[in-house]
């Protein structure tokens, strides 16, 4: 339990009253990959940035719950906290970046806990493993000489540079061209191992998190519907949901008649209640599920 | 969807694109965006067109429709009839036969509009009956009650139908899809190649299916034309 670098526990966020997630619990060990897996809506980014309070002030408020961060609460200070034990990396490189200040400026911010002699040969180390050819140039360029694939990873080594032991990274890849998602999630990857650093990946692509993830949470309306090891949930899900998920997920070899779309939409969070939130789209339906949160399958 | 293509192969010939080269000049120089790109789509055939950012796939759908120059030298057949495609006026005969559905849902729907005004304007354009416009919402599975709504009332996989129903609403034997399921969730991605499969069987739609994604395309496309660069790099049957 000691290696734990984050729990979070029965978490639930509401926006303007509604409450969106619900009693969201999970681990991530030192050093761990975990990956928070849906589908649009389903609170997997609401929770992620309720970690380092990043949700939006004041429609939003945590209702519930609780955030452990190396065993301890986290504090109301969160300037203590993010961008220094916790980085992020998000969706929009070009967004999170500065477009009137130069990369090195931006880069040598996210090292200003150091002590200034080894700020700029920290940056310069992590440059030479994110395998920039000519990371002086870098230093002086401006976000908009640079493209997508090489903005993110800009973030990544921003978000490593403080040397954090967890780093958020909010959908990383999606805004980026397929031949560069990989690159980039193995130099995140990388990364994080280098500096023992744990992930939480958020992610709606099945491929990314199957690929790079140790354990995985699937999150359906709110709700944590399946958790454990990668290659458990994804090779034998057991939750209908994450089993119907799977089935529409196109991979090498499948026709279209193997792709079972899921019948009907997701709720919306105002038509929340108590019992199963997949239960109007599931196969499996039972009379229980209508007031049983927690699956009977799982 | 793969088998039916797959048995119109030596179906007639309704397509045929020899040469396409198209250049964007701008101040900081000329950019070669296709390259003498030829290539044939038969009826019934679902042609998937396959690259990475920048490589040509999205220029190939405007130039098909007259949204960007042509270079000398191409040459334009559809169904039988030699198209010039120097000519803007010549693009208008080619829209009634092809049409486009787009990638962004939230992007190309008029948001001002109601989703029966944004399905009838081309029956408007056309001077035709705005009859057309309801039987079209009903066949890619939206409602009477949806009628009088604006986009902003419907999730990301509602808005990619109203967009198909608009493409649909003039009857065309050819429809680009140009990343139309790119910003979607996976189960509404399955959704929209079912709905696109019922309808190609349904209307006897030829498709042109722009997407970066192999699964996908190797799922729906009887045909793949991979580009690199502005240029065809690969040809695969599947």
């Amino acid at each position: 339990m000691n290696s734990e670098i984050l729990s979070v526990r029965n978490l639930s966020v509401a926006f303007n009253g509604v409450q969106v997630t619900d009693r969201v619990s999970f681990d991530i060990s030192k050093g761990e990959i975990f990956a928070l897996m849906g589908e649009s809506g389903c609170g997997k980014s609401v929770t992620a940035m309720a970690i380092p309070m990043l949700l939006p002030y004041p429609s939003a408020k945590i209702v519930n719950g609780e955030i452990i961060f190396e065993g301890k609460e986290l504090p109301k200070n969160m300037r203590e906290i993010r961008g220094k034990r916790i980085g992020c990396v998000f969706q929009e490189p070009m967004q999170a970046l500065n477009p009137v200040i130069c990369i090195g400026t931006q880069l040598l911010e996210s090292v200003r806990f150091m002590p200034k002699e080894e700020r700029l040969k920290r940056i310069m180390e992590l440059l030479a493993k994110a395998e920039f050819k000519d990371p002086e140039r870098i230093l002086k360029s401006y976000p908009h000489e640079m493209s997508g694939g090489m903005l993110q990873r800009i973030v990544i080594c921003m978000a490593l540079a403080p040397k954090p032991s967890l780093v958020i990274a909010d959908e990383p890849t999606t805004a980026l061209d397929a031949n560069i998602q990989t690159a980039v999630m193995d130099l995140l990857k990388n990364l994080c191992k280098s500096e023992n650093a744990a992930m939480l990946l958020i992610t709606h692509n099945a491929h990314l998190a199957a690929e790079y993830s140790d354990r995985i949470a699937v999150m359906y309306a709110g709700r944590i519907a399946e958790c454990g090891k990668t290659t458990d949930v994804l090779n034998t899900p057991k939750h209908p949901y994450t089993k119907a998920l799977l089935n529409v997920v196109p991979t090498k070899g499948k026709t279209l008649a193997d792709l079972k779309p899921i019948p009907g939409s997701v709720l919306s969070p105002k038509d929340f209640d108590d019992g199963c939130r997949f239960r109007f789209r599931c196969e499996s339906v039972k009379d229980e599920c209508a007031t049983k949160s927690q699956c009977s399958y799982v | 969807m793969n088998a039916q293509p797959k048995a119109n192969a030596l179906m007639c010939e309704i397509l045929n694109i020899q040469n396409l080269s198209v250049t964007f000049r701008s101040k900081g120089g000329v950019v070669h965006a296709l390259k003498n790109i030829s290539f044939s789509l038969n009826e019934g055939d679902v042609l998937a067109l396959a690259g990475e950012s920048g490589s040509g796939k999205s220029t190939i759908a405007n130039a098909l429709v007259g949204l960007v120059p042509w270079e000398q030298g191409g040459a334009y057949e559809l169904f039988g009839e030699k198209i010039n495609p120097y000519k803007k006026k010549s693009f208008s005969a080619v829209r009634s036969k092809m049409q486009m559905a787009f990638q962004d849902p939230y992007s190309s729907l008029n948001p001002r509009k109601t989703v029966f005004e944004i399905v009838a304007t081309p029956l408007l354009a056309k001077g035709a009956s705005t009859d057309k416009a309801k039987k079209m919402l009903d066949l890619v599975g939206l409602s009477n009650a949806d009628l009088n709504k604006f986009p902003h009332a419907f999730s990301g996989g509602q808005r990619q139908r109203i967009g198909l129903a608009r493409a649909l609403v003039l009857e065309p034997k050819i429809l680009i899809c140009d990343e139309i399921t790119s910003a979607l969730d996976v189960s509404v991605q399955a959704q929209i190649l079912h709905l696109l499969d019922d309808l190609r069987k349904e209307l006897s739609l030829s498709l042109i299916f722009i997407s970066h994604d192999m699964a996908v395309m190797e799922i729906i496309a009887n045909k793949i034309l991979r580009l690199k660069n502005g240029e065809v790099y690969s040809r695969l049957f599947t």
